[in-house]
């Protein structure tokens, strides 16, 4: 007998009849509770009802068919695939690590990718924007020998101001005069000395 | 003369050529432990898409952590550590959404067990008695706190040690001893019945 395999009634408690049954318990407990068994039907009862219920467990279990193996292989593969887009990357202690945008998902890299481009692209062509664009051949003063500049438009605008549009014939560039007050009667000649160019 | 039948290789083998990079050792260890992946799952949340969402899920992140597994636990410990809290985790969400009905028993358009015939060879009465037993451990289990579910899975299905089940279960080994006789003591008297014929 050792008593602190038993409860109040002198039977194997639940849980050290449970261990016993499991093959839990030490040599010396299992001894104590196998010689018990041997004279307490109780006990015997109890330990044989734990027996079955597992049996009636595990026939209720194995009664739920289980997935297909090669269809929850193909799901896992999928799934893993679907996180890293290199075939079925296995991890090796051999081989690098992959690099942290592999475990990105793919539209996200590719979307990265886009965009990368597109600034790219857009850089080149801000490029030719953003150069400094050589020095602009200081416009020629109209030439008298030249002949008279081609005026294109003159615009009387509020405020007393007059704009011209002037394209000089020597230079594809077209030029924005802008006059404070009312111009003078235009001369064949060269601009007023207050006028603003652009 | 005799064939010699190469002996299939075991988990701990099979981890370390996939550790090494061999697709098909990977293969290897999602085929044998898929059915046990399962089985736990599903008795666990009782809804059979949910348990093969874990079942899947788990074998991924045993992918994920291959590179880290340095055998600190038998692989069988490992993945049913993962599968027991992915289930624990789907409960825990389901209990904040009780209207949802999950059990696969009550799914709707579902023929009741009730109403297929036996199998010409099968015994009436064992029949019976086994849709009977089915019923009254889909019962007991349901009725199980989540933690006493598990460990009387781990023990009675899958056949894990009380160490192993500790470790799954991240407890001690007498928490493992109490939930078992908890959950069995509630087993059997659903089965009470079934067992004293």
């Amino acid at each position: 007998m050792v008593p602190e395999l038993k409860d109040r009634e002198s039977h194997v408690t639940g849980e050290r009849l449970g261990a016993f049954v499991d093959g839990e318990l030490e040599e010396a407990e299992a001894d104590a509770v196998r010689l018990h068994l041997a004279a307490c039907p109780a006990c015997r009862t109890d330990a044989g009802l734990l027996g079955r219920a597992g049996v009636l467990l595990r026939e209720a279990v194995a009664a739920e068919p289980a997935p297909d193996p090669e269809a929850v292989w193909q799901a896992v593969r999928a799934r893993i695939q679907a996180e890293t887009p290199v075939g079925v990357p296995v991890p090796t202690r051999r081989r690098l690590a992959p690099p942290a945008w592999l475990a990105l998902p793919r539209s996200l890299v590719w979307t990265a990718a886009a965009l990368v481009l597109i600034a790219g692209l857009t850089l080149l062509q801000t490029r030719d924007w953003l150069a400094p664009s050589p020095e602009p051949m200081p416009l020629p003063p109209p030439s008298l020998a030249a002949g008279p500049p081609a005026v294109v438009e003159t615009l009387e605008g509020g405020g007393g101001a007059t704009v011209m549009l002037y394209a000089p014939p020597e230079s594809p560039v077209p030029v924005i005069w802008v006059f404070e007050g009312k111009p003078m009667e235009m001369p064949d000649g060269p601009r007023p000395p207050d006028a603003r160019t652009t | 003369m005799g064939s010699h039948v190469p002996e299939a290789p075991g988990d701990v083998a099979l981890v370390d050529r996939a550790r090494a990079g061999e697709a098909a050792a990977f293969e290897a260890l999602v085929k044998r432990h898929q059915a046990a992946a399962f089985a736990v799952a599903y008795q666990m949340v009782r809804h059979r898409e949910d348990a093969q969402d874990i079942a899947q899920e788990a074998f991924v992140r045993v992918f994920r952590g291959l590179r880290d597994f340095q055998g600190q636990a038998a692989f069988k410990t490992w993945l049913h550590r993962i599968v027991v809290n992915l289930a624990l985790d789907a409960l825990r969400r389901r209990s904040r959404h009780p209207g949802a009905s999950y059990d696969d028993a009550r799914e709707p358009g579902e023929e009741a067990r009730e109403e297929v015939g036996t199998r010409p060879d099968e015994d009436p009465n064992r029949a019976l008695e086994a849709r009977e037993a089915g019923e009254a451990i889909r019962m007991a289990l349901e009725e199980l706190p989540a933690p006493q579910r598990a460990a009387l899975l781990l023990r009675e299905v899958e056949g894990l040690s009380y160490q192993e089940i500790a470790e799954v279960l991240e407890c001690a080994l007498g928490t493992v001893m109490s939930r078992l006789h908890y959950a069995r003591r509630r087993l059997q008297e659903r089965l009470r019945p079934l067992l004293e014929e």
